[in-house]
């Protein structure tokens, strides 16, 4: 078997392509045909120009494709992921705090935390819930019953009422004499409290707490509407990854969320809540590949600054700037990218080259050297987080940009190369190094997007600080990009990509499709891909509010509408 | 003609060429009813492979030269006599499923290694992206796991520190991930609920009022599953096609919790084996602690088979692509990936994978020793198991030709102490016979262009 080797060039990346080409005009490997997966270039997939229309400012907007059983996302279960469960908890007991015992970890995939296929009730975490569900019923103090003649009743309002928050919508007749049969049975061993501890460890351990239908109606055909309750369950899980709440609960009683603009109404008073800052900078935490921060480990001995504190310190200042921006500033994705400050301690103020306001360990927000630092793509996490153990690593850098922040396809490095790293040398910058890698011609059309892009960032060392030399030789940051919408050209340094990715509609358009796939927990369709990037392209000229781009996806026919199979 | 399909073709041309078919192998089954000892299959996840330098297309040639020729191995010497290594096995679907899935090495050669499966696409982003993907650990445990409390057992040693997209999955059931655990206080409080309950000396009668508690808690706890049972099935009835995959295995999981509810007449778990005892892990670390999480569920997954709690066990040591962990206890500080791609110069790298690599393969005999070392029958239960080890890829990143190693005789079903040269035979084919081996009447595993017969074990 042939087996070629080449440099370095990419590791869990899917990088280079031999033979293939990475080009606009080059032939698909293999005979998939799936429309969701975008040959590179490819920006402006939607069914229009970008940027031609007004894109759904409001609801009844004219500029989303007619729908059909293709263009809508399937019926689904998605289970809770561990924070909504958690929170879900929290809220039907209304718990002080959120019970802490461990839950299996979720299986990420591509990029969050929520996507429906990667998360089931395995045999490990039923237990675990088993476990949860025993010690709160345990603890669970029942509403007291006036007499013991009426503890039937008593029970069987809490079992309508409670069940109906467990369940997120009314029990069925049959469900509400089901828990009643399990009340009586235990009353009639162990009395009223132990009946309702009984139904409670039940209730926190069904599957219909568990996963979040959007099945429609049963009976309805293959194309269906969400019922209300469905809808409230996703609005609130979106917004702020737990249960509904009375009122979004009484406005589905009241079949109230139905069109775009209920459905909008209550995503505005959502959003509006204090839980949602959790939820929407989660999200763009996952977006910026820094959410899973315990797993951004350095080589200590190569980053001795990099401690645990000082890591912990780089996460908090990307959690503080996402809330500055978002909920004091004015939430742009712009803004995001290109803010000429961020919120430091005085050890990151240090970390950064500026003077400290005496802030010690507090985080303040300060203007940063505006020639060095804008925005998330500088910020000293995200730089880490796309670096390795023990140097820059520009390809992932560059990956990065062109997958993470474009929504690019890159297609996986040919099968049979050995995929080397160029070996360090102390006479060369690391620059020097990866521009000799991709000699190979098969892999140098990928290389060609990847690593210009990536150099670009070399003003910055494996865990983000500013360098102008690496081993005795200047830093060269110059960068090119192309292939793109709307960036296309040279630029020079992290603060320069940045106002490119900042004013670009197709990073804009990108960060509106994760929005999408974190909104549903799965890839959009066709269909669903060209209204949102539509979406992007009618809030870019104002930056991009993230809030109003959540709120759009609220309104669209996909937050509504499934398909059966 | 695409260059990728020229490939496609030449591979098949070349598995025709290697094809060879043999009979199925249905002793084992016999084997177990002689021997009254329950056969167990038990799959490890080598990451890495046991060779830097891929040795191309003439085999290991480990037992031939006395273990000398492969370091990595050399842990295993002492079992040399209890082990069978396939060479020059060919491993055509995971290059499938990287070629046409566009899927990185690591992640096919993971997908593929249990399940010889190549309808997988790599993005995960549709409701049902593995297709009907099954591991042979879940073929296997479909067939024979409601024999045991637990159907089977999914451990990892710290695989949840992988950055990568679901790098953890190499266990499927049909379509559906199976997770492997990684925190070894959550397996030890789920394999042995009652451990800490006083077990009534054995010949004293059991106190009737215990007994009766007991027996109520059981009934509550029943009526309890019962119900949610019934949910899950109402939900199946009104879910889409893809979705009832997952609420099986959601089934599977409340039968294994109506296993675990107490029993009258015990205070304990039932154990079964020679020695069966909870084991002592302490409380190690899942995300950090490899030495301490290794050692741990070395000894759960030793003593859940031991207390035949399952028969059926996976356990996997970190991931492929892993680029979290470094090895500061073997004086090596980079990852496992950053060694699966050179890095360094090819000495320094070559030095630390073989050291880090010997280390994990040191691990797995300490599992393969406490399985011997405990007398079962007219031999140990080592010989009434069947321990397959693979790994992905090689050290550099290649798939072929992929590492099988077979430790134990399936209850005499496998013959050890040697090398079987596959002779470019694909994978699938050891899977279909390790599968046979525990009992399954199959004619092919995985994708069927890619299992060209069973291989003899015997």
């Amino acid at each position: 078997m042939v087996t070629r080797t080449i440099f370095w060039t990419f590791w869990s990346l899917t990088a280079a392509m031999g033979g293939i080409g990475c080009s606009a005009t080059a032939e698909r490997a293999g005979a998939r045909n799936d429309p969701g997966d975008v040959s590179l270039p490819d920006p402006g997939a939607s069914s229009e120009p970008p940027g031609s229309g007004p894109a759904a400012p409001g609801p009844g907007t004219p500029d989303i494709p007619p729908i059909s059983e293709s263009s809508v996302g399937p019926t689904v279960l998605r289970r809770l992921t561990n924070t909504e469960y958690r929170n879900t908890v929290k809220a039907l007991l209304q718990l002080p705090t959120a019970p802490e015992a461990p839950l299996q970890p979720e299986s990420w995939s591509h990029g969050f935390d929520n996507f429906a296929a990667a998360l089931n009730v395995s045999p490990a975490i039923a237990a675990q819930y088993a476990d949860i569900a025993k010690k709160h019923a345990a603890d669970f103090v029942v509403p007291a019953c006036a007499a013991p003649s009426l503890e039937i009743d008593c029970a069987r309002s809490f079992i309508a009422s409670f069940g109906k928050q467990a369940f997120r919508r009314p029990l069925t007749a049959v469900e509400q004499e089901q828990y009643e049969a399990l009340y009586i049975s235990e009353h009639s061993v162990r009395g009223y409290a132990s009946g309702l501890g009984q139904v409670v460890e039940t209730f926190l351990q069904s599957p219909h707490l568990l996963y979040r239908t959007e099945l429609g109606d049963p009976n309805a055909g293959v194309m269906r509407e969400l019922t209300p309750y469905e809808v409230a369950s996703e609005l609130s899980y979106l917004l702020t990854s737990s249960m509904p709440d009375a009122t979004l609960m009484a406005t589905a009683d009241a079949n109230a969320l139905r069109t775009p603009l209920e459905i909008e109404q209550q995503a505005r008073r959502l959003i509006a809540m204090p839980a949602a800052r959790d939820s929407v900078r989660h999200f763009l935490e996952a977006f910026v590949g820094v959410a899973r921060w315990e797993q951004v480990v350095k080589n200590t001995t190569v980053y001795p600054a990099f401690t645990d504190s000082f890591s912990a310190a780089m996460k908090k200042e990307t959690e503080h700037f996402l809330d500055k921006v978002l909920w004091e500033g004015d939430g742009t994705f712009s803004t995001l990218m290109a803010a000429p400050y961020s919120v430091v301690t005085a050890e990151l103020a240090a970390f950064y080259g500026i003077r400290d306001q005496g802030q010690g360990p507090s985080f303040v927000t300060q203007e940063l050297k505006a020639k060095e630092r804008a925005g998330l793509l500088t910020h000293a996490s995200v730089l880490s987080a796309h670096s390795h153990l023990d140097e820059s690593f520009p390809i992932a850098r560059g990956k990065f940009v062109r997958v993470g922040l474009l929504c690019q396809t890159l297609p996986a490095p040919p099968v049979n190369v050995v995929i080397q790293r160029p070996d360090p040398d102390p006479t060369q910058t690391t620059r020097e190094r990866f521009q000799a890698h991709s000699s190979d011609p098969g892999c140098s059309g990928c290389h060609a997007l990847i690593d210009p892009v990536g150099f670009g960032l070399e003003n910055y060392d494996g865990m983000g600080r500013y360098r102008t030399e690496e081993n005795g030789k200047p830093v060269d940051a110059t960068g090119s990009i192309t292939g793109t919408l709307d960036m296309n050209g040279p630029f020079s340094g992290g603060v320069e990509l940045a106002a490119k990715v900042a004013s670009s509609l197709e990073a804009k358009q990108c960060l509106a499709l994760n929005a999408h796939r974190y909104t549903f927990g799965r890839e959009e369709t066709a269909a669903e891909g060209a209204a949102t990037r539509n979406v992007a392209s009618g809030l870019a000229n104002g930056g991009m509010d993230v809030r109003e781009l959540l709120i759009a996806l609220t309104r669209s026919d996909a937050f509504r509408l499934r398909t059966h199979r | 003609m695409s260059k990728t399909l020229l490939r496609r073709r030449s591979l098949i041309q070349q598995l025709g060429a290697a094809a060879f078919l043999a009979t199925p192998v249905f002793r084992s089954v016999l084997a177990e009813a002689q021997s009254q000892s329950p056969l167990r299959l038990i799959l490890v996840h080598l990451p890495g492979g046991v060779s830097y330098l891929s040795p191309g297309v003439t085999g290991l040639g480990i037992l031939d030269s006395s273990w000398s020729y492969n370091k990595v191995l050399s842990p295993l010497k002492s079992l040399e006599s209890d082990i069978v290594i396939f060479e020059d096995m060919s491993y055509p679907t995971a290059e499938v499923v990287t070629t046409f899935a566009e899927m990185d090495g690591h992640k096919a050669g993971r997908r593929c290694m249990f399940t010889g499966s190549t309808d997988q696409v790599s993005h995960e982003l549709s409701t049902n992206p593995f297709g009907q993907s099954t591991s042979l650990d879940q073929l296997v445990a479909n067939a024979i796991g409601m024999r045991t409390k637990f159907g089977s057992l999914n451990l990892g040693v710290l695989t949840e520190r992988t950055l990568g997209e679901s790098a953890r999955w190499v266990c499927f059931n049909k379509g559906v991930p199976i997770e492997p655990v990684g925190d070894a206080a959550s397996v030890f409080a789920r394999l042995f609920p009652n451990a800490t309950a006083p077990v009534p000396p054995s010949g004293q009668v059991p106190d009737p009022a215990a007994t009766a508690e007991i027996l109520s808690l059981r009934a509550r706890g029943q009526s309890r599953l019962d119900q949610l049972k019934r949910e899950v099935a109402a939900i199946q009835a009104i879910a889409g096609v893809d979705e009832r995959q997952k609420l099986d295995l959601h089934l599977t999981a409340l039968r294994e919790l109506e296993n675990s509810l107490p029993a009258a007449g015990t205070g304990g778990p039932v154990f079964q084996g020679a020695g069966c005892s909870a084991p002592n892990v302490g409380a190690p670390s899942p995300t950090d602690d490899l030495v301490g999480t290794g050692s741990a569920m070395n000894e759960l997954l030793y003593q859940a088979v031991n207390c035949d709690l399952t028969r059926i066990a996976t356990i996997q040591w970190l991931s492929s692509g892993d680029d979290t962990v470094m090895y500061p206890w073997l004086g090596v500080n980079q990852s496992h990936h950053q060694m699966e791609h050179g890095w360094v110069d090819a000495a320094s790298t070559h030095a630390a994978y073989d050291k880090v690599q010997t280390w994990i393969v040191e691990q797995i005999g300490v599992l393969l020793k406490r399985l011997k070392d405990t007398p079962e029958g007219d031999g140990s239960m080592l010989d009434n198991s069947l321990v397959l080890v693979m790994s992905e890829m090689w050290g550099t990143h290649e798939h072929d030709p992929v590492i099988g190693l077979i430790a134990g005789k399936a209850g005499g079903a496998v013959r050890t102490g040697r090398s079987l040269n596959a002779a470019r035979a694909p994978h699938n084919n050891m899977l279909l016979s390790v599968a046979n081996t525990m009992g399954l009447n199959l004619t092919s595993l995985g994708d069927p262009m890619y299992c060209t017969g069973a291989l003899s074990l015997g």
